[in-house]
């Protein structure tokens, strides 16, 4: 069925026909880019969503966000948390939702998931160290950052089981196993999906160089907050994506992003404090 | 100057870089001695970080103290994991550290059951 020469950018085209992001966060993206819309007309189009809106309340009285007083409505939401935030953790839902049906025989999904959460709150740990804006979007980027294996899972049943073995036999990182045997890695094919789903520069950029953040021209510092945020989680255990090992760092990556000298052992401390709380927020039922 | 967690600010301490709220906006100006009033507008805005005077901290992860067995146990599990790192690397080093910790912390806890 699937003829080896299939480029990436063929089969991320043929995805977004099955794997479209949900309604609802389409509906945020055109409200959040109209000028004349405000805050109750987004919170009028979460609250059609009691589910998510639980979700969303839950999140942001958990650790993950610290804040004394509670927050029990969606406007008040909108204005401790804001939009951009805001739109981030749907699109987070979302983009879950386009995933939730993909078999457990490869890739054991809740430990995709896991590996996948453990990154972002590493990134938006680094993000938060770093006193950057927007931090939020550093959580879902880091969420999003393997998609393109799931992918590769979904579209490739024949050659992915090879590639997992070659991994595991030759010791080889996976995402090489993958360059090799099908001619790209899940990096770039998820930078792919990111950008067809029209998502941002920045996010698609960081995503496709997490493997090889010297190539990202445009966001360095999103590429190389991915990039250690993502060998952060793989050295947590907390999960996995499929990969047995730890991937290289790319020193000059590290030091871009000017951390502290106890920035390894603060964003530890923080992946204790927050994982089961963002875990509950992706993987909880609904 | 230490980045620190916001849950372990206290009153007193020195701010020493301007904390920003999650939108960009202002909170605290470098200089501020933090008093009970600021933490808690720095909570309620949801500050995850904030810079103040002083020395680094040491190493807090390690207090508790694990059994050697565990440890060792540990380094054997995560050395293979590591093979395709630069163990030179000092921050490849601080992350063996933490990992190995982490799971003698959960062979500690697993045995104990």
């Amino acid at each position: 069925m699937t003829s080896p020469s299939l480029s990436a950018n063929d089969l991320a085209k043929r995805v977004l026909s099955v794997a479209s992001l949900p309604q609802i966060f389409i509906k945020v993206e055109e409200t959040l880019n109209n000028p004349n819309s405000s805050n109750l007309d987004l919170a009028k189009i979460l609250e059609e969503d009691p589910a998510l809106t639980a979700k969303l309340l839950k999140l942001v009285n958990s650790a993950f966000y610290g804040f004394t007083a509670k927050v029990e409505i969606v406007p008040q939401a909108i204005t401790v948390v804001g939009t951009q935030q805001l739109r981030n953790l749907v699109l987070a839902c979302s983009v879950l939702k386009v995933f939730q049906h993909l078999p457990d025989d490869i890739i054991n999904m809740e430990s995709f998931w896991r590996h996948s959460v453990a990154c972002g709150i590493a990134a938006r740990a680094l993000a938060s160290l770093r006193n950057e804006n927007d931090i939020e979007r550093f959580f879902v980027t880091g969420l999003l950052h393997d998609i393109g294996r799931l992918i590769m899972l979904m579209e490739l049943p024949q050659q992915m089981p090879q590639v997992f073995s070659q991994a595991q036999d030759n010791k080889q990182l996976l995402y090489q196993a993958e360059k090799e045997l099908i001619g790209f890695n899940h990096a770039r094919l998820g930078g792919l999906l990111l950008k067809n789903w029209k998502l941002s520069d920045r996010m698609v950029e960081a995503v496709t160089y997490h493997h090889s953040p010297k190539l990202a021209s445009n966001f360095p510092i999103d590429a190389a907050t991915i990039h250690c945020a993502d060998i952060i989680a793989n050295a947590s255990r907390l999960g996995s994506s499929g990969e047995q090992f730890i991937p290289p760092l790319n020193e000059q990556a590290w030091d871009i992003l000017k951390l502290p000298p106890n920035a390894i052992e603060h964003i530890f401390a923080t992946l204790k404090e927050q994982y089961h709380d963002a875990i509950e927020f992706i993987l909880g039922d609904e | 100057m230490p980045r620190i967690a916001l849950s372990k600010a206290e009153t007193g301490m020195i701010v020493t870089e301007d904390v920003k709220g999650p939108k960009g906006q202002p909170l605290l100006g470098s200089g501020v001695e933090l008093n009970e009033k600021h933490l808690r507008i720095l909570k309620t805005w949801g500050v995850q970080h904030i810079t103040v005077e002083g020395e680094e901290a040491e190493d807090a992860a390690s207090n508790i103290k694990l059994p050697n067995d565990c440890l060792e146990q540990a380094v054997e599990l995560m050395k293979p994991v590591y093979r395709h790192t630069n163990s030179k690397n000092p921050i490849i080093q601080q992350l063996f550290k933490q990992s190995v910790y982490h799971e003698a912390y959960q062979l500690y806890s697993s045995g104990k059951q």
